[in-house]
């Protein structure tokens, strides 16, 4: 074990290693405080768009039975419900996309929790009490390869390491077998 | 009444697709992950339509197509809906038996339009 790296005490290298090592364990503990308020927030206003749904239809059921005593007045009720009825349409389309930002997520925390290992595991060697072999330099990347769930997730990575864009033929949003 | 069986690990993917069919005028069934989807399929569930996640905990979505089939629902239609778009996960899903493969986040209307597909008079 060198006493030494480049003229810099190895406990001082190994003491910046766990540092950064609970760096990115405090990033991990607030990228999952994100994740969850997102979680929260997506529920608050499915639990809104429910209720709202619940209104609609019983404005609806008056609209209906106006129809013969008041025709424009029913037609202008049943106009309000279709256009709320589209709007929370389109806001159930929209609180998908959170589910799909944890997905990401959760593939960034698994990276972070392997590079925190990594950054233990040589933290330790240089102090003297590591066991196992140290990770080999690309393991993160190939773990946070194989995780990926999104062609996105792809895609950023190959720009980032260099692989270039990635020209993927864009996928049908709905495929029957 | 058509009943549709979501499986999703995200309580706000469970709500959405489930606002989604009950306006539609469907009964809707939710599990939050694989293997609660296959307990209750063993307990006596038939629906009509499964609608399952890929990526979950203790089951995931192929895993549980797999184990569904040979459950009792050889026939039941199974859509997959996931964020994963890659073609071998597709083909993997194909092989274990899935209908159908759609990526989230899915439209309303597109996602009502393929369950009347593989549901008639859903």
């Amino acid at each position: 074990m060198p006493d030494t790296t480049h003229d810099v005490p190895a406990a001082d290298v190994s003491a910046l290693l766990r540092h950064a090592e609970q760096v990115l364990a405090v990033l991990a503990g607030q990228l999952r405080q994100v994740v969850a308020t997102t979680e929260e927030a997506a529920v608050s206003i499915l639990t809104q768009v429910q209720a709202a749904d619940a209104g609609t239809e019983g404005v609806d059921r008056v609209a209906r039975a106006l129809q013969d005593r008041a025709p424009r007045e029913a037609a202008e009720l049943s106009d309000g419900v279709r256009t709320l009825e589209a709007a929370t349409t389109a806001v159930l389309a929209a609180t998908q996309f959170q589910d799909v930002t944890r997905q990401g997520v959760d593939g960034v925390l698994a990276a972070l929790a392997d590079v925190a290992g990594g950054l233990r595991a040589a933290a330790d060697h240089l102090d003297g009490t590591g066991t196992g072999e140290l990770p080999r330099p690309d393991d993160a990347l190939q773990a946070l390869q194989r995780g990926y769930v999104s062609a996105a997730q792809r895609r950023v990575h190959a720009e980032v390491v260099g692989a270039g864009r990635v020209e993927e033929a864009q996928p049908a949003v709905v495929e029957l077998f | 009444m058509t009943t549709v069986m979501i499986v999703d690990d995200s309580p706000t993917m469970l709500m959405s697709i489930k606002s989604v069919l009950t306006k539609a005028g469907m009964a809707v069934e939710t599990a939050k992950d694989g293997q609660e989807a296959l307990d209750r399929i063993k307990g006596g569930l038939k629906p009509n339509l499964v609608i399952s996640d890929v990526n979950m905990p203790r089951l995931d979505g192929i895993g549980f197509v797999r184990e569904a089939r040979k459950a009792g629902l050889r026939f039941t239609p199974i859509l997959m809906l996931t964020t994963e778009s890659e073609a071998t996960k597709r083909a993997e899903a194909k092989a274990a038996g899935a209908t159908g493969w759609l990526v989230k986040p899915v439209q309303p209307d597109a996602l009502l339009n393929v369950i009347r597909q593989v549901v008639p008079g859903a």
